[in-house]
Order: C-alpha cells, then structure tokens, then sequence
C-alpha cells in the first residue's frame, strides 16, 4: 500500500508536500488488524486533505498475503476518501514501465520499485515495513518510517 | 449568523452560533464569503469523519480529530531537495538514463496521477 498525495484540488498541508506512504506487503495484515501509526497517519491525512496513495504494484502484493477476513477490512480503508490508487502511467513521454523494471533489479520487489518511483515523482515520504528495499534509491536521508 | 449550506445541489439556510473566539476569527472574512467559508470547514470535517469511519471498521481504535497536532506530526514528511536531487542521481545512474529527463518523466508521472 502506498500513500500518495492526492487529488490536485487538495491543497498541500502546511509544513510541506503531502506524505506518500508505502507499505509492504509482508506486513499487511498486522495493519487490517489495526496498526496504529498506519491508522494515525490515515486520520492526519484526513484531518489535513492530504490524499494516501496506494500503488496498484503494492495493493496486489498485499492482497497475495491477506487471508479473507483481512481483505474485507481492507474494502472500508480503500473506501476512504484520503486514499487513491495509484496506476502504472504509461502516458506518452512519461512510460513509468521501464523505469520500475529496471529498479526493481535493485530492490528485488516490484511493488517496493513502483513505491520509490511514487515517492520520487511526488517527492513525498514513504511508509513501509521494508526500508532497505528503499534506501538504495532514495537513501538513508528521504524520510521512511518503517511500521 | 445566517450561513448557507451547499446540499444536495441546493442551498438551505440555517442559524448557528458561534463561540466568541471563533466569531472574532471570522470577522476577517469578507460578508460574502462567510457561507463559503463555512461550507469548506464544515467539509473538511465531514472527510475526517468519514476517514474514521472507515478506519474504525478496518480495526482501528478512534483517532481524536487535532489538525494541529496532525500537522505536527506530517511536518517531518517533507522530502529536503537535496536529498530528492541525490535520489535522481543514483536512479539515474542506475537505470543509465540523464537526471534531467529523469526528473522531467516523474513530473509527467505526478501530473498524469494529478498530485
């Protein structure tokens, strides 16, 4: 899953660009369950009109890992106003295809490609239960909270 | 204070009160645009609402409603632009491509998404 700023009439909070939150599969059903910072964040991105993006990469790879009872959990959460899907652009002049796939060659994991690609483009922090698949791209600086 | 609210592709009048510190802050807002002003306000928590709504159904313990205190907490999700710049330059070196166009690509990529 993976937050990503929203629609362009949402404007930005205060304090800089909106959060783009990734989050691994590995872990997603502890988060249908409830996690606490995902669930906070979720609330802030409400409270602020920031939009969470999910890319469709990682929403797939979470669902591989849900059990039935988890999935059903997952319908209110994407039903959220503050969160939006993410597809793959394959727009002329902006054909993200390539790029992924060639990233995912260094993080070993499409979906955590796809998430570092969103967070560049959007220039956003990232989210996930997996940081070093991230930090060989967006190194140990780019703000990741790892949950 | 009579405000109008937007609804269902109407609009209805309705009296509310305000506290004083709230009626103080509103006196900045021009005549015209207190409907607005409201309206935008009162949509924005209707988001949040929804948002916990949702949150609860997934598990979720109830998250107090503090904009303040959620801005706090996101001002530390701003990505610095040097660190953004380096990102460019390790993706670009490894997928052989120039930063420049590199850069150009995500921005069509955040346009296209409408970020």
């Amino acid at each position: 899953m993976t937050w990503l700023p929203g629609s362009a009439a949402a404007p930005r909070p205060p304090g800089g660009d909106p959060p783009c939150v990734g989050l691994r599969h590995r872990r997603a059903d502890r988060v249908a369950a409830g996690d606490e910072r995902v669930g906070m964040m979720l609330a802030d991105a409400a409270d602020l009109d920031v939009r969470v993006a999910i890319p469709v990469i990682c929403l797939v790879e979470a669902y591989r890992e849900l059990d039935m009872k988890s999935m059903i959990c997952w319908g209110p959460l994407r039903a959220n106003s503050a969160v939006v899907l993410s597809p793959v652009e394959v727009i002329a002049g902006g054909d993200c295809a390539p790029i992924i796939g060639a990233m995912a060659r260094t993080t070993g994991r499409l979906g955590a490609a796809y998430a570092v690609y969103t967070a560049m483009a959007a220039g956003a922090a990232v989210v996930s239960s997996r940081p070093d698949q991230l930090t060989g791209f967006l190194g140990g600086q780019w703000p990741i909270t790892e949950v | 204070m009579f405000i109008r609210m937007w609804r269902f592709g109407r609009t209805t009048r309705q009296t509310i009160s305000f506290p004083d510190d709230v009626a103080t802050a509103m006196a900045d807002v021009p005549r015209r645009q207190v409907s607005a002003y409201v309206t935008e306000a009162v949509r924005r928590r209707i988001q949040s609402d929804a948002a916990r709504v949702a949150l609860r159904a997934a598990g979720h313990r109830e998250f107090p409603f503090d904009p303040v205190a959620s801005a706090g907490r996101l001002a530390g999700a701003a990505v610095p632009a040097d660190v953004h710049r380096a990102a460019l330059d390790r993706l670009a070196a490894a997928v052989g491509g120039d930063r420049d166009d590199l850069a150009a690509r995500l921005g069509r990529s955040a346009e296209a998404a409408g970020w």
